[in-house]
């Protein structure tokens, strides 16, 4: 074979597998709106485990703040002083999605903050965080916490804009 | 079955799951795609400067084509095989990112460029292959190539899932 038909072929075979190329990439915190934090809490109608991060997509329950909310402590490997932001910027979803995609961390870090397994269809969780700028009906969570009251911390990256304060309630 | 339904089926499936789950596997599958890319990339863009004209008193043209544009096709390779193995994980966040048009249309449109070179202007390498300028076409090749491989690799890094 001439090296030139080797090269068209390859050409060709390049060409067929252009539309199955995917890529890697992970974002930060700068595709979400890290001003004000939403308290969501409901149940997990759908549960993409693993890596690169897992995703869930939790049926909302009508939610108030829970009593106690700023006194709740923050989980393991929590951030004191951006977990405390969050917190206090928290108010109750009242957007127009009757589910929201949640964006999870991956297993790995999961595990190191205290959850060594998947999140199951049907869990109940409690959630807080931040909405996607470009896509109102995605959240993610900075911590949530099963049904157990066990909480689990979800931040690594900084935010790009500091959690405002919660309007009065 | 619509298309959402074959990606579902896809991301659901036990490979996919194997995929998402088994421990450092897809770190490890990350890994091999971005050696995939520097061998892809890097040998393509070494082929795009000597056809623009970078050293044309040293290595003959198809000298450099015929070194590197092999190992340029196993980067390609490895990038297709890593990247339809990652794909299958998160098949349905792939398809609905705003940059899997991008990634996959330049990818097309490097398809075309290396086409058309090898069956245009590539075949008169022999009146410009070492000590001549590059033909216009040639020149504008290695540039088309260099450009679209580069905007894969921007459009790869904004392809959130």
């Amino acid at each position: 074979m001439t090296t030139r038909r080797k090269l068209l072929i390859s050409g060709a075979t390049l060409m067929t597998f252009a539309l199955t190329l995917p890529a890697m990439a992970h974002h930060g915190w700068g595709t979400f709106d890290t001003r004000h934090a939403f308290y969501v809490a409901g149940a997990l109608t759908r549960v993409r485990w693993g890596n690169p991060h897992s995703e869930a997509v939790l049926r909302l329950e009508p939610a108030a703040m829970p009593g106690n909310w700023l006194q709740r402590p923050l989980p393991q490997g929590a951030s004191e002083r951006d977990g405390r932001l969050t917190m206090a910027s928290a108010r109750p979803y009242t957007g127009p999605h009757k589910e929201l995609e949640l964006v999870l961390a991956g297993p790995d870090w999961m595990a190191r903050w205290g959850l060594k397994r998947p999140l199951q269809t049907g869990e109940k969780i409690e959630a807080v965080g931040f909405l996607s700028a470009g896509e109102a009906d995605r959240l993610r969570p900075v911590m949530f916490w099963l049904s157990d009251g066990q909480g689990i911390w979800q931040q690594l990256t900084a935010f790009p804009q500091q959690p405002e304060p919660a309007p009065a309630r | 079955m619509t298309i959402l339904d074959a990606l579902n089926w896809v991301e659901g499936s036990a490979f996919a799951q194997a995929v998402r789950t088994i421990p450092h596997l897809y770190p490890v599958l990350e890994s091999a795609h971005i050696l995939g890319i520097a061998l892809l990339v890097g040998s393509a863009i070494a082929v795009d400067l000597r056809l623009i004209g970078l050293g044309k008193d040293v290595p003959p043209v198809i000298l450099v084509t015929r070194y590197l544009l092999p190992l340029s096709h196993a980067g390609f390779a490895l990038v297709a095989l890593t990247g339809l193995v990652m794909f299958c994980g998160i098949a349905t966040s792939v398809v609905a990112s705003p940059a899997a048009p991008w990634k996959f249309g330049l990818i097309g449109l490097a398809g075309v460029n290396i086409a058309i070179f090898h069956f245009g202007i590539y075949r008169q390498v022999d009146a410009w292959n070492l000590s001549k300028p590059s033909p216009l076409t040639a020149k504008i090749a290695g540039s088309v190539s260099a450009l679209t491989w580069s905007g894969v690799i921007v459009a790869g890094r904004f392809l959130a899932y």
